[in-house]
C-alpha cells in the first residue's frame, strides 16, 4: 500500500466579479483510495480584500491517503460562492484540479467556471442575483458528460500544495 | 535561561539549592568573622513544594491575617511547623507571586500610547472577570485579549520561585529582603519547563546586597531528580516499541498491503491531463475536443477515455480568455516484447480541436493543434499550444464561415502532425492555406508503473533519473526474454515427459 500526504493551503481567489467570497472544497478520489487521517472536505471563511480583487483565504489542507492503485489520483473539487449583502449565497464557480503526481511544492491555479444561463435567466440574474447551478454536481467529475454544459469563465483559485509520496517505488511506480 | 522538554511527570523533578554567604574580599577583616558562623544551607525542593519563609511564617501564624481557604491552610501548616532560621523558601503557583519585569512588559520609563491602550484593555477585562471561551466561532476581541495576556503564544505556565530571604533583624523585627534564586515554569500540555537561571554548571551565582555592609551570597542550583533505574528504562523502551509495533499493525490492517500491478512485460503509463485555458480565439463560446491517437504497441483498457469534449465556455474578457479547468485521466499500456530494442517506441499524440458555438448554434472550427504526449519520462509538464485553422481559398468559404459556420472542414485531424497514411520521405503541406489563431494551455502529469522497475536494484535509483524509458526497459526486457526462454523450455520438457509416459 502506497501513501501520499497532501499538505498545503487554499491561498486565494482572484478575478471574480465581486468580493465576499467563500469556497467549499472536497477531495475526489478513486475506489482504491482511502483517507487515513485529515479532513477531506471543508469550507473557508467569507473573505473580501480591501486593496485588490484578490481574496486571500489561506485555508489549510492536510490529508493523508493510502492507495491500492494509481487510478483515481486525488483531485480537489471546489465551489466558490459569493455572499451578498442580504446574506444570500450565490454560486460563483466550480473548479476541479488534479493533485500533482510527483513530490514537491507547487503553486497551482484552478480555473473556475459557472453555468451560463439563457438570455432570460441572465436578465433575472442581473437584477435578482442567484443564477443557474448544477443539479448533479457529479457532472463536474465525469469528463464524458461535461460537453452538455454551457459555462461562463469566472476566476482563478490558487492553491499552494506540498506532496509527499511514500512506498510508491516499492510497487514499480516511477513518478519523476 | 534554559528550556527543557521531558516526557516524564514533573512531580519527579527535584532541585537541590545550596546557598552560602561568602566573605567580601574587599571588606574589612571583622566582617569576615561575622560571616563564618553562617554555614551554607542546602535544601531539596520538590516541584510545587511550599516552604515558608520567615516573613510568611510570622504572617500566617496570626489567624487574623488568614481570610481565604489557601491562607487558612497555610495557617494550619505554619502552626505545626518547627521554627528554624532558614533563608530558603518558595513561592508556588497558588501564591500568584509575579514579577514586574517578567514577560515582555518593558520596564523602561517611556510609556507609549500603545502601552497605555493595551493596559486599558487588560484592566477593563480584569474587571469583567474575563474568561477565554473555547468556542469554534472566532471572536476578534477575545483573540486579541488572549494574545495580549499570553504574548509568548498559547503556553499555560505553572510557576514556582525559589527564594531567599536575606533580611536582617533590626531590633526585634525582621526586615525582609527577598531575592529570587530561581524561577521554574512548566507547561503541562507541551511538557516544557523553563529554568531561569539555568542549573549551575561550574561557577555559582552570586547575589550582592548593598546595605551598611556589603554582603555577598553564592548559590548553586542543581538538578537532583532521581534518575530512572536501568531496568525500568529498558522496560519502558520495550513497551514503547510494542505500542509502536501495534500501531503500525493497526495501520497495516487499515490500509492492507496490496497494490495493483500491471501484468508482466507491460508498462503502464498514467496520464493526468488538464485542459486549463483557451485564449485569443476569434469567436466567443468555445469548447475543445480532444482525441488521442495510439500507435502500434500501445493499448488502452477503456478506449472511451481517449476522446472527449469540454464544456462550452463563455468569456467576457478582451482577449476571449476562457477557463476550461477540465482534468481527465488516461491509463495507457505499452507491451514490452522487443528484446533487442531495435525499433524506436512510437509515442502517442493528443490532438485538439477548438470549436466555437454561437447563439444560433452555428459551429465554427477555431483552431487545430496537437502535441506528442510526454510518455518517455514521468513528471509534470505544461504546454502552451498554438493553434491553426485551415482556411480554404476564395470568398465563398469565408462567407460560408460567417453565415452558416464551417465546423469540421477537413478530413483528418492528424493532418496537423504527421498524417496517418503518410509513407513518403518528405512531408509536403504546400498548397494548404492556414491561419494562426489562438492558443490553449494544458498541463500533463505522467506516472509510469511496471514490474520491471520493481525488480530493478534500488542502488542505482539515483542515476536512474538521467535515463529514459527506453534504456530502463531494454535492460530489464533482456532479462525478461531470457526468463521467457527458460519458461518455454520448462513447458517443453514437461510435455516431453508426459508424452514418454503415455508411450
Amino acid at each position: 500500500m502506497a501513501e501520499i500526504h497532501i499538505i498545503g493551503q487554499i491561498l486565494s481567489g482572484k478575478g471574480f466579479p465581486k468580493q465576499n467570497l467563500f469556497c467549499k472544497w472536497s477531495f475526489q478520489y478513486g475506489n482504491n483510495w482511502k483517507v487515513i487521517s485529515g479532513r477531506k472536505e471543508g469550507q473557508t471563511q467569507v473573505e473580501s480584500s480591501e486593496f485588490d480583487d484578490n481574496c486571500k483565504w489561506c485555508f489549510p489542507i492536510d490529508i493523508h491517503f493510502a492507495t491500492r492503485g494509481i487510478q483515481g489520483w486525488p483531485k480537489i473539487y471546489i465551489q466558490v460562492y459569493h455572499l451578498d449583502w442580504l446574506g444570500r449565497s450565490q454560486l460563483f464557480g466550480y473548479g476541479f484540479l488534479t493533485i500533482p503526481t510527483s513530490p514537491g511544492n507547487y503553486v497551482l491555479d484552478c480555473f473556475t467556471w459557472r453555468p451560463f444561463g439563457s438570455l432570460r435567466e441572465r436578465f433575472i440574474q442581473f437584477f435578482m442575483g442567484g443564477g443557474p447551478q448544477l443539479k448533479y454536481p457529479d457532472l463536474v467529475f465525469s469528463a464524458s458528460d461535461r460537453y452538455k454544459l454551457n459555462t461562463e469563465t469566472m476566476g482563478i483559485v490558487t492553491f499552494e500544495i506540498n506532496v509527499i509520496l511514500r512506498n510508491f517505488q516499492k510497487f514499480g511506480v516511477e513518478y519523476m | 535561561m534554559a528550556i527543557y522538554r521531558s516526557s516524564d511527570d514533573i512531580n519527579n523533578l527535584r532541585i537541590r539549592v545550596k546557598i552560602r554567604e561568602v566573605p567580601d574580599e574587599s571588606a574589612h577583616d571583622e566582617a569576615k568573622e561575622v560571616n563564618e558562623d553562617i554555614d551554607g544551607e542546602t535544601k531539596m525542593i520538590d516541584w510545587q513544594q511550599k516552604i515558608y519563609g520567615k516573613f510568611e511564617r510570622e504572617f500566617y501564624k496570626d489567624k487574623k491575617n488568614c481570610v481565604t481557604d489557601l491562607e487558612k491552610r497555610y495557617h494550619q501548616d505554619v502552626v505545626n511547623l518547627i521554627q528554624n532560621d532558614d533563608v530558603l523558601f518558595t513561592y508556588v503557583n497558588e501564591d500568584e507571586f509575579s514579577l514586574v519585569a517578567e514577560g515582555c512588559v518593558s520596564n523602561s520609563k517611556i510609556i507609549t500610547e500603545l502601552h497605555k491602550q493595551v493596559n486599558n484593555v487588560l484592566f477593563m477585562e480584569d474587571e469583567q472577570e474575563f474568561v477565554f471561551k473555547n468556542t469554534d466561532v472566532f471572536d476578534f476581541k477575545e483573540s486579541l485579549i488572549h494574545s495580549l495576556k499570553n504574548p509568548f503564544g498559547s503556553y499555560n505556565f505553572e510557576t514556582m520561585h525559589i527564594m531567599a530571604d536575606l533580611g536582617e533583624y533590626v531590633g526585634d523585627t525582621w526586615l525582609k529582603a527577598e531575592y529570587i534564586l530561581c524561577t521554574i515554569k512548566y507547561d503541562r500540555t507541551q511538557k516544557l519547563f523553563i529554568v531561569f537561571p539555568d542549573f549551575t554548571s561550574f561557577e555559582p551565582y552570586y547575589i550582592q546586597i548593598q546595605g551598611d555592609v556589603r554582603r555577598i551570597f553564592q548559590y548553586y542550583i542543581e538538578n537532583a531528580s532521581e534518575t530512572v533505574p536501568i531496568d525500568a528504562l529498558l522496560k519502558e523502551n520495550e513497551i514503547v516499541n510494542k505500542i509502536a509495533a501495534y500501531q503500525a499493525k493497526l495501520k497495516l490492517q487499515k490500509t492492507g498491503i496490496n497494490f495493483d500491478l500491471p501484468s508482466k512485460n507491460k508498462l503502464n503509463v498514467y496520464l493526468f491531463i488538464e485542459l486549463l485555458t483557451a485564449r485569443k480565439f476569434e469567436y466567443n463560446d468555445i469548447y475543445v475536443q480532444y482525441f488521442i491517437d495510439l500507435p502500434k504497441d500501445w493499448f488502452c483498457k477503456d478506449p472511451s477515455t481517449l476522446k472527449g469534449t469540454t464544456q462550452t465556455s463563455h468569456s467576457s474578457s478582451d482577449d476571449n480568455l476562457s477557463y476550461l479547468g477540465f482534468p481527465f485521466e488516461i491509463c495507457l499500456e505499452y507491451n514490452i516484447q522487443d528484446p533487442a530494442g531495435t525499433h524506436l517506441i512510437k509515442t502517442p499524440c493528443i490532438y485538439f480541436e477548438v470549436i466555437s458555438k454561437d447563439s444560433w448554434d452555428r459551429f465554427r472550427t477555431e483552431g487545430l493543434t496537437y502535441t506528442i504526449l510526454p510518455v518517455a519520462r514521468p513528471g509534470s509538464y505544461r504546454y502552451n499550444l498554438h493553434c491553426l485553422r485551415i482556411c480554404p481559398k476564395g470568398p465563398y468559404s469565408n462567407l460560408r464561415r460567417f453565415f452558416i459556420g464551417d465546423c469540421s472542414s477537413y478530413n483528418d485531424i492528424t493532418w496537423t502532425s504527421v498524417p496517418e497514411q503518410f509513407d513518403s520521405k518528405v512531408i509536403n503541406k504546400y498548397g494548404t492555406d492556414t491561419v494562426g489563431t489562438g492558443e490553449i494551455s494544458i498541463h500533463i502529469n505522467v506516472v509510469h508503473q511496471s514490474q520491471n522497475f520493481m525488480a530493478d536494484t534500488r542502488d542505482e535509483a539515483s542515476c536512474k533519473h538521467d535515463k529514459f524509458i527506453l534504456e530502463n526497459l531494454n535492460k530489464s526486457s533482456l532479462i525478461k526474454s531470457i526468463e521467457q526462454v527458460v519458461e518455454a523450455f520448462k513447458i517443453a520438457k514437461r510435455k516431453m515427459i508426459e508424452v514418454r509416459k503415455n508411450v
